[in-house]
């Protein structure tokens, strides 16, 4: 009560008379502040925040520019707020830096987005391929008999044709699937191995696309944002995305082994407690999770 | 709530043995006026007989309304059908929430609805059949047994009928209602509900009170249980 009271009063009134007073002691804006006492993560979101908030049409509008417009707007953004380059060297070069990062997030959002949207189509040569290129990743030396065959099951899927089980992840999930098994063979073949565990197995690929689940809902969420205003100075790029898939599924893996569930039927169980875990490492400011080999 | 099954199944056989035993009872045949005896409000079709007219009928509530009288009941209904054949959605749809994300289900979900007076937990059970073998661990106690139908999917029309004939010979769920949903009616290629009743023998179930009912998951048509 208090304290929301205390955020009411700090938004409407103080915060303005705050920055005032701090203006004039500093001889610098929130911004600069802001770039200046900070760094990573912190500095990205602390940014955002304050451009969020400002009563600024330039600065409020700076959070969702175009990516080619960025440079643009931070000398927009120092014409505004009468930041001198001569005096502030660094300003600029962090700000873009910043800015790409918040503009980026968004837009990896809508291009994850995309991906999702568009369903596994078995008439796309494209989307064929990369479903037969996931299978020689996982098993270089047994080949496919035909293409609806039960040996799908062997990698994790339903049944006999997996375009059904891509279901609402759509392309997303065959793409991040695909990704990991490419740039990170070795792991998920033991991934993959241990998912064949007589008593703790589990299944490989719809495993991996309720990762891909979980991995998009963080990102829409903004929950995946301190993580990528650490790992990436500049945009997101997709490949980031699938970088923090590989993550998710390689600690999923571990998660499921220590754990030891009684059995795959108390996976959304498991699945949660893992959730809550990585919900929890996001939220601090300084969090990278990337897969350590 | 198991004191009343024994009534409802009870009259339900007696309905039954009415039953010609002469199969595809015609529009206003015997089959046609049980079903509709169950069903309420003036819409009331029989979903064997005419299975392709909207408005959808409310099968779910009409069973509910049959099973317990007293508001302020649970009531645990089960999912079960083929993996793909529609049972998180329909949860989902359920339960009001948003059906764009849904993946394979692993294990199972459940949710807690409340429909006119009613507590119903549903439990919906993933149908791939590496993971049916579990199914059983989840019959106690159902008070209705819905099962999910891809209508679309008729490569696999047999399969899932040899499934559902094994769920009805189970002792575990003797006498419990079920509700045949023959989901993905928006495809062009879906069979109807009559088609997929007669290709099921649904018409030689005599031990319990059965319907089936044309839906679609994804457009809400025909699960609305509010």
């Amino acid at each position: 009560m208090f304290i929301s009271i205390w955020q009411y009063l700090y938004g409407r009134f103080f915060r303005f008379w705050m920055k005032w007073i701090l203006r004039i002691i500093t001889r610098k804006c929130e911004l600069q502040r802001i770039c200046e006492g900070f760094v990573g993560g912190e500095r990205a979101s602390k940014i955002e925040n304050a451009l969020t908030l400002s009563k600024n049409q330039v600065l409020q509008n700076a959070t969702s520019v175009n990516h080619n417009k960025v440079e643009e707007c931070v000398d927009d953004i120092m014409k505004e707020k009468n930041i001198n380059p001569k005096k502030d060297r660094r300003f600029k070069m962090r700000m873009k830096t910043c800015l790409l990062q918040i503009t980026g997030y968004k837009q990896l959002y809508l291009d994850v987005e995309n991906v999702r949207k568009s369903p596994y189509d078995s008439n796309n040569q494209h989307h064929e391929e990369l479903l037969m290129k996931l299978w020689s990743l996982l098993m270089p030396n047994e080949k496919l008999k035909a293409r609806i065959t039960k040996q799908w099951c062997d990698i994790g899927f339903q049944g006999d044709d997996p375009k059904t089980d891509f279901r609402g992840m759509g392309l997303l999930g065959l793409v991040n699937l695909v990704y990991f098994s490419e740039n990170y063979t070795n792991e998920a073949h033991q991934v993959l191995s241990h998912s064949n565990h007589p008593t703790l197995g589990y299944f490989y690929a719809i495993v991996g696309i309720n990762l891909t689940e979980m991995a998009y809902s963080l990102l829409k969420s903004n929950a995946l944002k301190f993580h990528f205003y650490n790992s990436v100075p500049g945009s997101p790029t997709m490949e980031h995305f699938h970088q923090f898939y590989c993550y998710l599924f390689y600690e999923f893996d571990r998660f499921w082994f220590e754990e030891k569930p009684e059995s795959i039927m108390y996976f959304n169980q498991y699945r949660e407690k893992f959730l809550e875990k990585i919900k929890g490492l996001l939220l601090d400011y300084r969090v990278l999770l990337t897969l350590k080999l | 709530g198991a004191g009343s099954e024994p009534r409802t199944s009870e009259r339900c056989k007696e309905r039954f043995s009415a039953t010609p035993s002469s199969p595809s009872p015609g529009p206003g045949g015997a089959l046609h006026a049980v079903i509709r005896e169950w069903r309420e409000g003036p819409d009331a079709q029989c979903g064997a007989c005419s299975p392709s007219r909207a408005p959808y009928p409310q099968g779910l509530l009409s069973i509910l309304r049959k099973l317990k009288s007293a508001p302020d009941q649970e009531v645990r209904i089960l999912l079960l059908g083929l993996d793909n054949a529609g049972k998180t959605t329909l949860l989902k749809q359920l339960a009001s929430e948003d059906i764009s994300h849904i993946t394979p289900t692993q294990g199972f979900n459940i949710k807690s609805v409340q429909s006119q007076g009613f507590k119903l937990n549903v439990w919906d059970i993933g149908g791939q059949r590496k993971i049916r073998p579990y199914w059983r661990n989840y019959f106690e106690n159902t008070d209705v047994l819905i099962y999910v139908i891809d209508s679309a999917d008729r490569k696999r029309f047999e399969e899932t009928g040899q499934e559902l004939a094994e769920l009805l010979d189970e002792e575990k769920l003797s006498g419990v209602p079920v509700l045949i949903f023959a989901n993905k009616q928006d495809l062009l290629t879906a069979a109807p509900a009559s088609e997929i009743a007669e290709g099921l023998n649904l018409h030689t179930i005599r031990d319990r009170m059965w319907q089936i009912q044309s839906c679609s998951a994804l457009t809400a048509e025909g699960v609305q249980v509010r």
